[in-house]
């Protein structure tokens, strides 16, 4: 073996054990959530309340609970994040203002979830006198999906081609009708997928909700907005820290992680499966 | 007898401090094929856009000077945009379909002016006729005009232009992306169209404009060096300019 066939047998092997080391954590996590919480997964479990201080029953009211959360925030966030997107892509005029509120947006999307938790709490459930509610909560995770929202709107604006936007104009088109007509109809495939990664991410966050919307225990589902849920991260929270048995406990916690991954792993496979139906139409 | 339908008064244009068109004065006679020739780089393009205010997309242009369409300026400040570009249609150098089916991509320019569902139809079936695709996509109208091969997404973009009935058409390099067999095509549509509208065209290719114009224009260097029938001009240019660009000293 010569010295430059050893320097790529190194190589190569070595972003293998990389690569494995990646897997290897993947799986791993996989196994322990799905082990311990897996045997706990029956159709009761889903559509049954938790019982006798949760140490029994199922978990119901808690996807009832992030149900309504993501569809609200994201039914909020959306609209917000689309106008915002369109304005900085065709209006946005002076330069230097586009420029700082991307600089805003892009702190927005650095701030820990614990601090719009904390907003929400002042603002939402205090200030504006909502309670913790699913509404607060909504307006909570709204927020803390704006960033995201906003970016993924801007950037499927910006990959539309110059060309349809000219061929708009030049057959008498305003710049409204262009936009509605042309720019919003061939970027609303990838808004479509930034709305449903954000989905994934407002499904799955406890912290802006601790305080703005979850309950510990409630065995009523909700009947109106201004009504505080059960959600599936919280859940698990309360399980692993609240209550006095741990034995029972414990692996409804982890059959709720079990639930909760799924429900996020399915939005995510229908992400992929939209994007993959776009970049097949796609000849531009 | 020849009526003008446009022309250009002392016409200059600036993309920031590049003096791109320089007092250009030039008629486009009515119902004519006009060639714009002159090596890349030389304001054709750009004066062709200055007729459908197109330069308006491009902030860092300046304009100075007027653009006649039927005697009116169409750079005065009361002009409807919009009523400009509906008359004077254009075709892009790359044929540019939006992503949608071929009767939506005619029907654009229709319903963006709230017409009647009947005049839409009826003006689809005239359109793609007049530009010798009806034949070929007539029974898949609700197909993605993305499907069609290059030649004909450039005629349905002829088509859609047509569909606003316009006095004139803007042709940028139509046929500069496409194989011979379309470029014919439209070289050959284009000399049909003359007897409804007035044809201005941008072309790298000289035989094109021997081949289809009436007049042509020679532009070097933001310059309007020549201008004039294209038999004469292509048999004895005036200009030493023009007759080293016919001959191919440089391009």
């Amino acid at each position: 073996m010569t010295k430059r066939e050893l320097k790529q047998f190194l190589g190569v092997n070595a972003l293998r054990f990389f690569i494995a080391v990646t897997a290897i954590f993947l799986i791993l996590f996989l196994y322990v959530i799905i082990s311990k919480g897996g045997k706990m997964i029956s159709w009761s479990f889903l559509t049954e309340s938790p019982k006798k201080y949760m140490t029994e029953g199922g978990i119901f009211p808690a996807i009832v609970g992030t149900f309504w959360l993501t569809i609200i925030s994201i039914g909020i966030s959306l609209p917000l994040g689309v106008f915002t997107a369109i304005y900085m892509v065709s209006y946005g005029k002076p330069a230097w203002f586009v420029r700082s509120v991307r600089i805003a947006i892009n702190t927005l999307a650095g701030v820990p979830s614990i601090i719009y938790g904390l907003f929400g709490l002042t603002v939402f459930v205090q200030l504006m006198k909502l309670d913790v509610s699913i509404l607060a909560g909504s307006l909570t995770l709204a927020i803390l999906a704006l960033p995201v929202m906003i970016n993924a709107s801007e950037e499927a604006l910006r990959s539309v081609p110059q060309d349809f936007r000219e061929a708009s104009l030049a057959l008498g088109a305003t710049e409204r009708q262009t936009i509605l007509r042309v720019l919003l109809p061939t970027a609303l495939p990838n808004i479509l997928t930034g709305t449903i990664i954000s989905i994934g991410r407002v499904a799955g966050e406890t912290a802006p909700i601790l305080f703005t919307a979850a309950t510990f225990y409630t065995r009523r589902l909700p009947t109106s907005v201004m009504d505080e849920v059960m959600v599936l991260p919280y859940h698990i929270y309360a399980l692993m820290t609240e209550g006095a048995h741990a034995d029972k406990q414990v692996p409804i916690a982890y059959g709720t992680a079990v639930v909760l991954l799924a429900l996020v792993l399915l939005v995510s496979t229908i992400a992929i499966i939209i994007r993959y139906n776009i970049r097949k139409k796609r000849k531009w | 007898m020849v009526n003008t339908h446009i022309r250009t008064e002392n016409l200059n244009l600036w993309f920031s401090e590049n003096h791109v068109l320089q007092d250009v004065n030039i008629p486009i006679y009515d119902k004519k094929i006009t060639a714009l020739i002159g090596p890349s780089g030389c304001g054709k393009s750009t004066l062709l856009r200055c007729f459908n205010r197109m330069n308006d997309l491009i902030p860092e242009a300046k304009i100075k000077g007027k653009v006649f369409l039927n005697e009116q300026n169409i750079y005065e400040s009361r002009i409807d945009v919009t009523q400009v570009r509906t008359k004077v249609g254009m075709v892009f150098q790359r044929p540019n379909p939006f992503p949608k089916s071929i009767y939506n991509n005619i029907a654009y320019g229709l319903k963006i002016r709230g017409e009647k569902k009947s005049v839409i139809n009826e003006t689809v079936e005239k359109s793609l006729k007049d530009s010798w695709l009806w034949d070929e996509v007539k029974d898949r109208l609700n197909e993605s005009a993305l499907s069609l091969s290059g030649g004909q997404q450039q005629r349905l973009c002829v088509a859609r232009a047509l569909a606003n009935n316009p006095d004139i058409i803007l042709l940028d390099e139509p046929t500069s992306a496409l194989d011979p067999q379309s470029t014919a095509k439209i070289e050959e549509l284009c000399t049909e169209l003359k007897n409804k509208v007035t044809i201005l065209i941008v072309t790298h290719n000289i035989a094109q404009a021997g081949r289809i114009s009436d007049y042509t224009a020679f532009m070097y260097l933001g310059d309007m060096v020549e201008f004039g029938e294209t038999k004469k001009m292509f048999t004895v240019p005036k200009d030493k300019r023009t007759e080293a660009y016919l001959s191919g000293v440089f391009g």
